[in-house]
């Protein structure tokens, strides 16, 4: 294991050992680097600042409350689930229920004219699908015209193209020499003494640009700090944007939801109502986006979502994951 | 694979051991997919506060919350049929709360509302210290999506890296980025309001 050396903080900069001195706190550091970084932090004013308020918020949020939902809740779900008996006339005060049940699909609701429309309060989770037939027939079609054509471009192309893209500072990136390294390693050597080949590569164009990975020479066997950690690229962003394949699965499960729910709501309302039409069309349609959105997932996720030999098992791998995936 | 004790759930007393809580566990599955009502109860009452609580700090709001409690639990008894036990059912219903959550924070595609009365309410009843935990509630508020997921996945439930990355997709390491942004912004919220000195806090709060 090649020896590792402490970096001056930088100038203007935070100490680049900050990350390590919150996996220092919560203990998940190699026993090596928890040494080195408890030696850091007796001579790094910064990074003891940091652990002590780690420490202090860790303590803080240990015992947050744990809240219950209100207790009519579960009378919903049970009515939903068409076990509850006494659902009456579904006039109870504040039950989301009776707007389940009736308010959306009843006769007394208006027929939209505009797809736009908005959804009543309560279920925007399933609004497109069931406002009314007449909305459903505009938001599917565009549902499966979104779900086709960038799963097809994506298997392809999409991921080398939009990693690079949207990810700068991927790790592929650090651990390759960093062409033009030798006009900063001057600037580089200060402070350290580099200890992978890589090293001084990715120290100096840590210093000559943020948008630049950097490594840490803390960690001894060239592991690479995530870029991501220093440069604060967001996770929101990427969980809105995933790149290629796994974006459109993303979309294509959240379709799938969306079509589940509306299949829940619609067989709650069918119990009640088997004959009205538009429920039907609806409760169709959902079916529909549900095999479709099912036969996309299968095609597109078979190499990166688990659901070994089980084609009924739901697809979008409840189950943890075999590996975690990169971004 | 995944043999970690369950973390999710809501803290009843005297926790049997895992291996029985697990074979308890599948017992009520197979109750509930074999249509016994009460048994989807037990499950709901297990893992009821675990739910609403995620959601509530991931969507700001009890009404929305409430919304996705709700959605979990329906599509969790749809799906029951095909729980194979190989990782606790807590961690599947997480999975399920997060899906769902994301979900809707997606189509409404704007930060949660900055409070909530009910969260509020409730840290307010509690004993006060030095405590922290309003601020910090407030400030979970501002987090980006993903640093906020994170965060109150390791933090405050307790998860670990590789669990948070198997729910959501994403790496381990990607994880503790995450974590890592989530508590320096913390520090940046919590800095003025607590009066720390953003850089060199001393930690003498405490």
């Amino acid at each position: 294991m090649p020896d590792t050396q402490l970096l001056d903080p930088l100038p203007n900069l935070p100490c680049v050992n900050l990350p390590l001195v919150h996996e220092y706190v919560d203990g998940t550091l190699d026993p090596a680097t928890q040494r080195r970084v408890a030696a850091h932090l007796a001579g790094c004013a910064v990074c003891e600042s940091e652990r002590a308020f780690v420490v202090e918020l860790r303590a803080q949020v240990a015992d947050m409350p744990r809240l219950a939902p209100p207790d009519h809740l579960w009378e919903s779900i049970a009515a939903s689930l068409g076990a509850a008996s006494d659902r009456g006339d579904d006039s109870g005060e504040g039950d989301p229920l009776p707007e389940w049940g009736t308010g959306t699909f009843g006769a007394d609701v208006e027929p939209p004219v505009r797809a736009t429309r908005r959804a009543p309060r309560w279920r925007g989770w399933i609004a497109g699908l069931s406002v009314s037939a007449a909305a459903a027939a505009v938001v599917v079609p565009t549902l499966i015209q979104r779900a086709h054509v960038p799963v097809v471009a994506s298997r392809d192309a999409a991921p080398v193209t939009q990693r690079a893209a949207v990810t700068p500072p991927s790790t592929a990136a650090v651990l390759s020499p960093v062409a033009g390294a030798d006009a900063h390693s001057a600037n580089a050597s200060h402070g350290t003494r580099a200890t992978t080949n890589a090293a001084p590569a990715q120290l100096a164009s840590a210093t000559s640009s943020d948008a630049q990975p950097r490594t840490n020479p803390l960690l001894s066997d060239g592991m690479v700090v995530d870029g991501m950690m220093l440069t604060g690229v967001s996770l929101d962003r990427s969980l809105g944007s995933r790149q290629g394949q796994q974006a459109e699965v993303a979309l294509e499960q959240e379709k799938l939801f969306q079509a589940e729910a509306a299949i829940a709501s619609c067989e709650a309302a069918l119990r009640e109502n088997p004959n009205d039409p538009r429920v039907n069309q609806e409760y169709k349609r959902a079916l529909e986006i549900k095999a479709h959105a099912l036969e996309v997932i299968r095609a597109a996720g078979r190499s990166t979502f688990s659901s070994p030999g089980s084609p009924e098992a739901y697809p979008v791998s409840l189950e943890p994951a075999g590996s975690p995936r990169r971004w | 694979m995944n043999t970690a004790p369950d973390p999710v759930t809501d803290g009843q007393a005297g926790q049997p051991s895992a291996t029985s809580k697990r074979a308890d566990e599948m017992e009520l599955v197979a109750r509930t997919v074999a249509g016994d009502i009460n048994a989807f109860r037990c499950i709901y009452d297990r893992h009821r506060a675990t739910v609403y609580s995620v959601s509530l700090r991931l969507l700001g709001n009890a009404h929305d919350a409430e919304d996705a409690t709700q959605e979990v639990f329906l599509l969790l008894h749809r799906k029951l049929g095909s729980f194979r036990g190989q990782s606790a059912l807590g961690t599947w219903i997480y999975r399920l709360a997060l899906n769902v959550c994301f979900s809707i924070l997606r189509r409404k595609k704007r930060r949660p509302e900055p409070w909530d009365p009910a969260l509020m309410g409730n840290l307010k009843a509690r004993p006060e210290g030095t405590s922290w935990k309003p601020l910090i509630e407030q400030a979970l508020a501002k987090l980006p999506d993903g640093a906020r997921s994170v965060f109150l996945l390791h933090d405050i439930e307790g998860l670990e890296h590789e669990e948070i990355g198997q729910m959501l997709g994403i790496s381990s390491g990607t994880s503790k980025s995450q974590l890592f942004k989530a508590r320096q912004a913390l520090r940046r919220h919590l800095s003025e309001p607590l009066n720390l000195e953003s850089r060199h806090w001393s930690g003498s709060h405490a």
